[in-house]
């Protein structure tokens, strides 16, 4: 763009790479050795799978992935469909437009401050913590993504489009379902991926808000390694590694028509 | 009067209800109980809590936090910078490929990067074997448990946050302004500095306070990767909530850390306003 | 206008009412048969032990957790201990639970009180084992790199006495932990209240300890002594076989003026109903396998051995042993000061 003469541009290729490098360097350690057959500390001894089979049989650790999983798509779900109703309120004419705003407080307040205010608020009313209160929880969160993200999506669809379907006889319903949300399912799914993965990673609210009977992914391995190394979290790492790989390469399909490589 | 004139509303109502119960009012609840304590005789309205928080031990740490965030927010921005810049003037197919890159990272669990960091900085581990191994240094380095490891991870962590609102504003860079500016005489450094800095503030505003705003009530971090040696915002909180007597004074100390926080979110608002403006001039 | 309104605002209340009120709908459906309830401290039973007690006798169990004594509190205090059928506190925490009134006696007749180490009972936070019997017990101890203290008397004077240290430490990230040390440490007395003047000088001796502290950290201590990164490490026991196990060069020791012990108790709460099938749980978890189990993978020392069994590491029977020969030397700890006194000095500690 700017910079034509290549002295600049070296160093910006220079710095660019040797951030790549420093954000996949622990990565590719961890896996490394994931394969180690004796936990760290200890040097490298031979290759092995056996952490790898020890994560096989680790019932607790499955158990609390599911648990995780479940509060993700439950929240993920929640968030969505909330979303498409609001939408589907905006498009017969509500007034929402002041609304929107108050969204936006959903991802800038701390976390923290989020968790032990709905720690205080679901104490206060007897709610029992459990999955449920975290996906509430996490639908929050889901919220203040979802709706700026399709609200400014929303407003940028042709108009025209909408209004030749109610002219040719369409049900504002039927409207809604066959020209407004195929429209928006790009950014949809897109949308729905983020909230998905940032409530699958989430490890404050689950803190303060998952209860005592409930295990989440994320709580697991803070209490594992709270209490030093354990070779079976490489192992977690690598397989978790390559879901998320997979999980971006759809996300970047849906966003990208181009080719990525 | 029809009754199905209510159903866009009764579906649409949710989202705003969800909003207030499980945001506001819960947000309200404890701004309320800070102003409140409960004694033998009933509730009663007070500033006691508050007073207790004016001392220079409390004060000395969410200043610590102010600082820790504002230092993570300007390191992040020295980095994302030149990448976001790079990314932007990238080729198309280049562009998606480091984009897909910068975001991989983003979607494992923050917790295992964190273990992964373990691996790198530890005195066996990646570090510190190839500097002995280059023999630029002949005993371990002791990185892990300081606060450098913490800003580190910090870094390491909040940077996509940065680097993705500078990136999308630089992308959206109209770049027939840079070259009227360069047809009408203007140097490339003045070019950057008065057309392409200023019209990228708006990505590195939202970037900064993204940043700056989550690392205020970190505590996670710096207890994994800093030995827990320094206390912040978050694990005061995280402390006293989770205790029996101290909760009410943990949600009166989230409300007090938090105003500060407002107050100097307001303060680095003006400052990139001052800054934009700055850069602007001949 | 109004009508429209009204109806609006019926709607908004009726969307409330239905969102409050989900979260509660899982509470119907749990099967109040044959379950147990259990709020723990993190680490403490092995859950494939649990899952063998379930096949074996279609009694399912639930295992809560709790990471600190002041949490176990709320917990208990929140639900009047009606939720949970069994609960495994530390002794400290026991003495405020008896106060509080939220245990039940205990049938003597059905555990095994005369199996128990007798160096467990007849303290002072349940003098005759009316509400508690002892489960599992650890001490807290110096895990060392053997070289460095080669010729060192094992003493306090190693963690707290700056003219002596040389070398990094990992201390507890326990604030009532750490001040029941430098209490000790300082005025030979674990016990007592501290008042202003002794409030200031404990702060003092935790500030000057920061500058050889390498790290706070209550569970992880023998992985920094595994890394190298410091070469004494405050600790429990239980948190040490492992790394002795596959570290030579790590050794323990037992500071000469004494040491802090822990005993996990079982109780149960006053409100619980399924105390029969409590009871079974209890008769199963004290049966040799279980206890023998529990210290190989967990690293508790089970209150059911009176002298050490010939398969456990050395530095084990030689902690035991000495614990059977002096008994005055182990002290508990306990909250010398109130929750919020507590954290605030823990708070000044950490700040410069």
């Amino acid at each position: 763009m700017l910079f034509k003469n290549p002295k600049p541009r070296i160093l910006l290729i220079l710095c660019t790479s040797f951030t790549y490098l420093l954000l996949y360097l622990p990565i590719i350690v961890l896996l490394v050795f994931s394969f180690n057959s004796e936990a760290f500390p200890s040097p490298w001894k031979h290759f092995s799978l056996e952490w790898y089979k020890e994560l096989w049989h680790a019932s607790h650790l499955w158990q609390a992935f599911c648990n995780s999983f479940l509060i993700a798509l439950g929240a993920t779900s929640c968030s969505l469909l909330l979303c498409i109703f609001f939408l589907f309120h905006l498009a017969q004419g509500g007034k929402v437009k002041h609304c929107i705003s108050l969204y936006y407080g959903n991802i800038v307040i701390p976390e923290t401050v989020l968790a032990i205010a709905l720690l205080g608020f679901f104490t206060l009313l007897s709610i029992p913590l459990g999955l449920l209160t975290l996906v509430f929880a996490h639908t929050i969160l889901g919220l203040g993504f979802a709706i700026p993200i399709l609200y400014a999506k929303y407003l940028d669809l042709d108009p025209r489009l909408t209004e030749a379907s109610l002219d040719l006889g369409a049900t504002p319903f039927q409207t809604f379902c066959s020209i407004t949300l195929p429209l928006l399912k790009k950014v949809l799914i897109a949308t729905g991926l983020l909230i998905f993965i940032i409530s699958f990673d989430d490890v404050i609210l689950a803190y303060f808000c998952a209860g005592s009977a409930s295990q989440t992914l994320s709580l697991y391995i803070l209490s594992m390694l709270r209490t030093g190394i354990c070779p079976v979290v490489n192992a977690l790492s690598a397989i978790l590694f390559l879901l998320s790989n997979v999980f971006a390469l759809l996300f970047f399909s849906i966003q990208t028509r181009s080719k990525v490589f | 009067m029809n009754s199905s004139r209510y159903i866009p509303f009764t579906l649409g109502a949710p989202a705003l209800i969800w909003q207030m119960l499980f945001l506001y009012c819960p947000l309200l609840l404890i701004v309320g109980t800070s102003f409140i304590s409960v004694s033998a005789t009933g509730l009663t309205l007070t500033l006691q809590k508050f007073i207790t928080f004016f001392q220079p031990t409390y004060l000395y740490v969410i200043f610590s936090s102010l600082l820790l965030g504002f230092s993570n927010a300007f390191l992040c921005l020295l980095i994302a910078y030149p990448l976001a810049y790079f990314m932007a003037s990238s080729r198309k197919h280049c562009k998606n490929l480091l984009l897909f890159l910068l975001i991989i990272p983003f979607w494992t669990n923050f917790l295992l990067h964190v273990y992964a960091w373990f691996f790198v900085l530890e005195k066996e581990g990646f570090i510190n074997h190839l500097l002995q191994s280059l023999q630029i240094i002949s005993t371990p380095i002791a990185f892990m448990n300081t606060l450098f490891a913490t800003m580190v991870m910090m870094v390491y962590y909040y940077l996509p946050f940065m680097v993705l609102p500078i990136y999308f504003a630089l992308d959206k860079f109209d770049v027939r302004l840079i070259e009227a500016s360069l047809d009408l005489g203007a140097t490339k450094g003045e070019t950057f500095r008065r057309i392409v800095a200023p019209l990228s503030m708006s990505g590195v505003r939202a970037g900064f306070f993204l940043v700056y705003i989550p690392s205020f009530g970190e505590f996670v971090i710096p207890e994994l990767m800093g030995g827990d040696k320094l206390v912040f915002v978050g694990s005061i909180i995280s402390r006293y909530i989770l205790g029996d007597e101290t909760g009410s004074l943990g949600a009166a100390f989230a409300v007090f850390a938090c105003s500060f926080l407002l107050i100097s979110c307001f303060l680095f608002h003006l400052l990139l306003q001052r800054v934009t403006y700055a850069l602007q001039k001949p | 206008m109004i009508k429209s309104l009204a109806i609006r605002i019926g709607i908004i209340l009726l969307w409330s009412l239905i969102l409050l009120s989900i979260p509660f709908v899982p509470k119907l459906y749990q099967k109040h048969d044959k379950t147990i309830h259990i709020l723990a401290w993190g680490d403490i039973l092995d859950p494939k032990l649990l899952k063998a007690f379930e096949e074996k006798t279609g009694i399912r169990v639930r295992c809560s957790y709790y990471s600190s004594n002041a949490e176990l509190l709320v917990k208990l205090k929140a639900t009047k201990g009606n939720e949970y059928d069994l609960i495994i506190p530390s002794d400290y925490a026991t003495v405020m639970l008896i106060q509080e009134g939220l245990l039940q006696p205990l049938d003597h007749a059905k555990l095994p009180y005369q199996d128990v180490h007798q160096g467990l009972l007849g303290h002072a936070y349940d003098p005759e084992s009316q509400y508690t019997i002892p489960f599992a017990w650890e001490v807290f101890v110096f895990g060392i790199h053997q070289e460095t203290f080669k010729e060192r008397t094992p003493s306090w004077r190693l963690v707290f006495d700056p003219s002596c240290i040389d070398y990094r430490i990992a201390m507890v990230n326990d604030p009532v932990e750490a001040i029941a040390f430098a209490s000790f440490y300082l005025f030979q007395d674990a016990q007592t209240l501290l008042n202003p003047a002794k409030v200031l000088a404990v702060r003092d001796l935790l500030r000057k300890q920061r500058s050889v502290i390498e790290a706070y950290a209550s569970f992880r201590g023998d992985y920094f002594l595994a890394t190298g990164s410091c070469s004494l490490a405050i600790a429990s026991s239980s948190y040490f076989w492992r790394t002795l196990r596959l570290f030579p060069h790590i050794s323990l020791l037992i500071p000469e003026e004494g040491t802090f012990l822990t005993i996990e108790n079982f109780a149960i709460p006053k409100y619980s109903k399924q105390t029969v099938y409590t009871y079974e749980l209890l008769a199963y978890l004290f049966t040799q396998e279980s206890m023998q189990s529990h210290f190989h993978t967990l690293g508790f020392f089970p209150s059911t051995w009176k002298e050490p069994p010939l398969d456990i590491p050395q530095e084990a029977a030689v902690l035991m042993r000495y614990f059977t020969t002096y008994p005055e030397k182990f002290h508990f700890v306990r909250e010398l000061l109130s929750q919020q006194q507590t954290q605030e000095l823990w708070i000044d500690v950490k700040s410069d």
